[in-house]
């Protein structure tokens, strides 16, 4: 178990990139923590810092209150999986997973029994006097996994763990990595850059973008209340929808003006808004916040628009379709598959008015 | 005169270079031609042979064969005129000079492969992470091009000795004398002799062996590194632990390389000291029987024992490879 802070990371290289900027974050004791992004936002790069395998440009990063910046990977008491497994192709999976025993000098015994617990606990056992090059994939990253276990380290990192996998075994280990985290009440850090992994296994997420932290919360807050639009559109599959806008009073209402969108602010949100009358505005809703009038679901606040199909995608679950307004916006709405739809035909959807999102263009954050 | 003879020397070499490797394009087109008439089962099954078919009679003819009459030669007298039994075989492991041969031969054999292998390495691990890294290989394996005797003509010169007094023309011993030593006879004094012409082979293969090995340095993947140093392992136990031995087939392969080339040398005593004051090596001891003292008996049981000491390093390469090619 360990306590992680981070405080003004900062790394940067001598051509002036710089790769992560001022991080700022505290990982509790168990939790199991995802750095997610899209590739080249520095959420590797974090990681890696933390190992000890990369150097901190300035600021200071703390393990259980101790700065750690100028101690090596081999002083930190971390273990990580890489997104290769990085097995030891000369070694048996045995002394593979028994190496960094062996070097700390336990006892043989100890060893043995070590390694036999962690293979049995990843149902690896039978594979012990094998070479990694002998395994498939996912044994393969059962044995990374097993290799960080044997050590009972303070901390688990873990570096797209899952991306080699094809995709119906990265749904088991997903699963396998949560049930894992909750038996051994250790601190994960994770890092990928699937979306859906860290909704799924993280207890909190952070979104990074451009070596900067854009938002750390629980996967739920992340999606319903999203920091800025980035993070809006990062979270949620399909992406969620924008509208370039502007905010109208009439009379008494609020009406978000978006091309031939004119969409009321509820009564309740009004007053929130108030101060950014006439100013650009973005408004932002999600694909499954747009029912198809006939199977909207009753507690919603409904408000019909019209627009054309475009383009339809029978999922089997739900359909995603593709929808044009009359100024030629394409949005996209996730409804119900039983759905009537024809690509050219003109519907009505209805939005959701509780479950929409509206940020300042400018700053991208959202307006509060 | 001398002019018009130059010419036809430079034709005959071009037709020479036009007629041979011509030939052998117009065989093997011919042969193509012919193994494609058959039908198709057959062919399959010739077509390798018609490939293979002039490189084995080649190497039969100059490679089988004389080797097969080296051996019996090494059965017989002086003039190979009538059957000596082991004789020369009992000459070569008892004479003096062949005694010497043999303990220079392993010197050669223990220091040559030892030092090259080992710095190599050492330079292609510590070249892993300077700046310069090409130019310094350039410079470390640039010996690599120079011939034996070249590099033999060279080190002439590093080791040239003048009498106490006179300017000294050889650098090292320049430098001796500068120092306030007296300058050092590198190739007579019996003691450091052998150790002189040793370096000039350490010099030639270092830069072999670290090219080699530095490609297997640089194709250890990164992250089995990074994940050693997760696992807690120093720089020291990863060099060990990881690196050594995943590198251990080319670290063979170089090894034994070397091996082989160590037990050709030849030249190098050849131009340095003519073998003589116990500098000797197995090879120069053969040139010497064969042509100097034109005693082929004991030339052929030498080329014999040669060939017969290079066997089990053959072996053990070829052993390697197939175990290499059997966990692919």
């Amino acid at each position: 178990m360990a306590h992680i802070v981070f405080e003004q990371v900062t790394k940067s290289y001598d051509n002036g990139f710089v790769a992560v900027k001022d991080l700022n974050l505290d990982i509790g004791d168990d939790e199991f923590l995802v750095l997610v992004g899209p590739s080249g936002c520095g959420k590797t790069t974090s990681l890696r810092m933390l190992a000890g395998l990369e150097s901190i440009s300035s600021g200071n990063l703390y393990i259980d209150g101790q700065r750690v910046n100028d101690k090596s990977p081999r002083e930190r008491d971390i273990a990580m999986v890489f997104q290769s497994y990085a097995l030891y192709p000369h070694m048996s999976i045995f002394e593979n997973m028994a190496f960094s025993l062996q070097l700390q000098g336990t006892p043989k015994a100890d060893i043995r029994q070590r390694v036999q617990a962690a293979a049995t606990q990843l149902g690896i056992e039978e594979l012990l006097d094998r070479k990694p090059k002998q395994l498939s994939g996912g044994q393969r990253q059962r044995v990374a996994v097993g290799r960080a276990i044997v050590r009972d380290p303070s901390a688990f990192l873990m570096d797209e763990p899952l991306s080699n996998l094809d995709a119906k075994l990265r749904v088991q280990a997903r699963a396998e990595l949560s049930k894992l985290h909750k038996k051994l009440c250790t601190t994960f850090i994770y890092v990928t850059h699937d979306q859906v992994e860290a909704m799924t296994m993280g207890s909190r997420i952070a979104v990074m973008n451009q070596g900067i932290l854009q938002q750390v919360d629980t996967p739920q807050n992340l999606y319903e209340h999203p920091n800025n639009v980035f993070v809006a559109g990062f979270i949620g599959s399909p992406a969620m929808n924008f509208f370039k806008a502007t905010l109208h009073p009439e009379g008494d209402a609020l009406f978000i003006k978006a091309g031939a969108l004119r969409v009321p602010i509820p009564a309740a949100a009004r007053s929130r808004y108030q101060s950014y009358v006439g100013t650009p505005i973005i408004f932002g809703i999600r694909p499954e916040n747009i029912y198809t009038p006939e199977y909207a679901p009753p507690g919603i606040n409904p408000f019909s628009i019209e627009a054309t199909v475009s383009v339809v995608e029978m999922m089997g679950h739900e359909i995603i379709v593709y929808l044009t307004l009359a100024d030629g916006h394409e949005f996209l709405a996730r409804v119900d598959p039983r759905s009537r739809l024809t690509p050219g035909e003109a519907i009505r959807v209805n939005l959701d008015l509780n479950r929409f999102h509206l940020f300042d263009p400018s700053s991208t954050h959202v307006l509060a | 005169m001398q002019d018009t003879s130059n010419i036809l020397r430079l034709l005959s070499a071009i037709s020479a270079i036009i007629f041979g490797s011509g030939g052998i394009i117009a065989l093997f087109y011919v042969a193509n031609i012919a193994v494609n008439r058959l039908p198709s089962q057959a062919r399959s099954r010739i077509l390798p042979w018609v490939y293979m078919t002039p490189a084995l009679l080649v190497l039969g003819a100059f490679l089988v064969l004389p080797t097969i009459r080296t051996i019996i030669i090494s059965f017989m007298d002086q003039r190979s005129q009538s059957w000596v039994g082991l004789d020369n075989y009992h000459f070569a492991f008892t004479n003096a000079a062949m005694l010497t041969a043999f303990r220079n031969n392993i010197l050669w054999l223990v220091l040559v492969t030892g030092l090259s292998v080992s710095l190599g390495l050492l330079i292609a691990v510590l070249m892993d992470r300077v700046k310069y890294e090409p130019l310094a290989k350039t410079l470390i394996f640039l010996p690599m091009v120079i011939s034996f005797v070249g590099a033999s003509v060279i080190w002439r010169f590093m080791y040239a000795y003048q009498p106490p007094g006179i300017d000294q023309i050889g650098l090292l011993n320049a430098i001796a004398v500068s120092l306030g030593f007296e300058p050092i006879g590198w190739l007579v004094n019996k003691r450091i002799n052998n150790f002189a012409l040793i370096t000039i082979m350490i010099w030639l293969q270092t830069g072999f062996a670290m090219v080699l090995l530095s490609s297997a340095v640089k194709g250890i993947p990164k992250d089995v590194i990074e994940a050693a140093r997760m696992d807690r392992a120093s720089e020291f136990q990863i060099f060990w632990r990881i690196t050594i031995p995943i590198i251990s087939s080319t670290l063979l392969v170089v090894s034994t390389t070397i091996v082989v080339l160590v037990l050709k040398v030849f030249d190098i005593v050849f131009v340095m000291t003519g073998g003589n004051l116990d500098t000797e090596v197995i090879a120069s001891r053969m040139i010497k029987e064969m042509f100097n003292f034109r005693n082929f008996g004991r030339g052929s049981a030498i080329a014999v024992i040669l060939l017969l000491a290079v066997i089990p390093v053959m072996v053990a390469n070829i052993r390697r490879f197939q175990q290499q090619e059997a966990n692919r």
